[in-house]
């Protein structure tokens, strides 16, 4: 094929040169037959490879779903609606209301306490409306382990508790894991150095087990999980809370 | 120049290759088919089964004019959601209670709705709806059990730590930092009969993290649909009740659940 493409004397830039040698390739090296092969092979290699894909993807995400498609619905009819029927269907419906009764009976109308520990937040009711809500510190989720290969695991247990006991300005009795956190060795049972007062505020409502409500010095962590296990609250929701619950009132943990 | 015999034998490779392509893509086609085939046989034993499992149970007290009643089914279905909330409230742990009439999902703790949840959206397989009325009453008139869980983000956040040597204090900061991460909320619970429960939160953070989510879950029982289709025997079918609610509830949720607790469904009005 003879090339007829000259870049003009007048005009010959570096521009107009790469863009005359480009078309010179292409119209000295232009092989049809070799070209057309390349490009139907390119074509039969990228519809293998869609297909292929494509046959991935509804295999694994809609050929189980594809199969549901032909059950058929179970049958409802509408139109049976004689004495008998309705006799029956009024029957079911004071069934239904006392098992409605009965479940709602379950919610109790004396305060109760419930804690979000994923959100740290809590939400006292009274004669099942809500009263009172605020933040707390639940548990850090932090796994210590001694030197010697003791481990706590510090999370706030989940379920119902019953509040166990009410106390004011109570002393904190440090467990051993308080002096291994802080890198001191553990002491003795009854060490004057396991008391400390004024910790905890105010008021402590026992849980069992060890776990409280009380108040914290750390205020600024409320709404945050940060604590070995108890529920901490700020000064004002504490009194509240002490004040609504008795010995006995349940606090729903989830 | 290429000579003749050259092309020639390039031609003979390319309709090999082609051929090659084409018995193979007919044999995948082939194969998806029977999947879907092997499938729908599944999907209706399972229907079937459950029909049976649960029928056998049935005692006629009502006229059978109403057996398929709309209102009669209602009714039932109804009864049979509390009911089953009432046998999970004996006990202490928490239990979750899928409304899908009225939209939401609740954790409740002895019959005490702790916590109650917005169903943003929700959809569930067609084969739920095949099963027969009675014997779904019956089969949602007890909580299920949960039997298997896969989640997006870990049940328990647990950070490890050694004991410090000396009185040098941790910085707390950096501790809250690592339990506050921002990861996406999907979950998926298996309960009895195969049932399947997926979770999504509505708000999308990364369409990434949930396809991966998704591709895993298909991955997995892709590969176990295979081998038992290989072995010339009938996939285990599992329905899936799919629900979208905000991020939220579904951490609260998914944290909150214990491993092998209890749901209660309500899922026809």
């Amino acid at each position: 094929m003879q090339n007829t493409l000259k870049p003009t004397d007048k005009e010959g830039g570096e521009k107009e040169k790469r863009c005359f040698l480009f078309l010179k390739y292409i119209s000295n090296g232009f092989n049809k037959e070799k070209s057309i092969r390349l490009l139907k092979l390119s074509a039969l290699v990228v519809a293998l490879f869609v297909t292929f894909i494509a046959f991935i993807y509804l295999y694994v995400f809609y050929a189980p779903a594809i199969g549901g498609v032909f059950v058929k619905k179970a049958t409802v009819n509408k139109q049976t609606q004689n004495d008998s029927v309705t006799k029956q269907l009024t029957l079911l419906e004071k069934e239904l209301n006392t098992l409605k009764t009965k479940y709602i009976s379950l919610t109790p109308k004396q305060p109760y306490l419930v804690i979000n520990t994923t959100d740290n937040h809590f939400f006292l009711y009274k004669n099942r409306e809500l009263i009172r809500e605020g933040f707390v510190s639940t548990g850090s989720y932090i796994r210590l382990r001694s030197e010697d290969n003791r481990e706590w695991l510090f999370k706030t247990p989940k379920g119902k508790r019953t509040v166990k006991g009410k106390m004011t300005n109570p002393v904190w009795r440090k467990p051993d894991w308080a002096f291994v956190e802080e890198g001191l060795p553990v002491p003795s049972a009854n060490h004057p150095s396991r008391y400390e007062a004024g910790v905890l505020g105010d008021y402590a409502l026992s849980l069992g087990d060890g776990y409280l409500i009380h108040g914290t010095l750390y205020k600024r962590f409320l709404g945050m999980p940060v604590t070995h296990g108890c529920i901490r609250m700020n000064d004002e929701d504490l009194e509240f809370i002490f004040k609504s619950l008795n010995t006995g009132s349940h606090v729903y943990i989830y | 120049m290429d000579t003749s015999k050259e092309v020639k034998s390039r031609n003979s490779r390319l309709k090999i290759f082609f051929k090659l392509a084409i018995s193979l893509l007919v044999f995948l086609l082939a194969f998806l088919v029977f999947y879907i085939v092997m499938s729908a046989f599944s999907t209706s034993r399972w229907v079937k089964d459950v029909n049976s499992r649960y029928s056998e149970q049935v005692h006629e007290r009502y006229d059978p004019q109403l057996i398929n009643n709309q209102k009669y089914i209602a009714l039932q279905n109804e009864i049979a959601f509390i009911k089953a909330q009432l046998s999970m409230a004996k006990t202490d742990s928490i239990g979750l209670i899928i409304n899908i009439p009225d939209s939401t999902m609740t954790l409740d703790i002895s019959g005490v709705d702790v916590s109650v949840a917005k169903i943003i959206n929700s959809k569930f397989s067609r084969s739920l709806y095949a099963i027969d009325h009675r014997a779904l009453a019956i089969m949602l008139s007890e909580p299920l059990r949960i039997t298997n869980s896969v989640a997006s983000i870990e049940k328990e956040p647990i950070i490890n730590k050694i004991a410090q040597k000396d009185t040098t204090e941790a910085s707390l900061p950096d501790k809250i930092q690592e339990i506050i991460k921002d990861e996406p909320v999907y979950f998926e619970l298996t309960l009895e009969n195969e049932l399947k429960i997926l979770v999504i939160q509505q708000e999308e953070l990364s369409k990434i993290s949930r396809f991966k989510f998704s591709l895993n879950l298909a991955v997995q029982r892709a590969i176990k649909d295979t081998k038992s289709i290989l072995k010339f025997r009938l996939p285990d079918y599992s329905p899936v009740i799919q629900l979208i609610v905000s991020e939220k509830d579904a951490r609260a949720i998914y944290r909150a659940i214990p491993e092998k607790g209890k749901t209660c469904l309500f899922l026809i009005n």
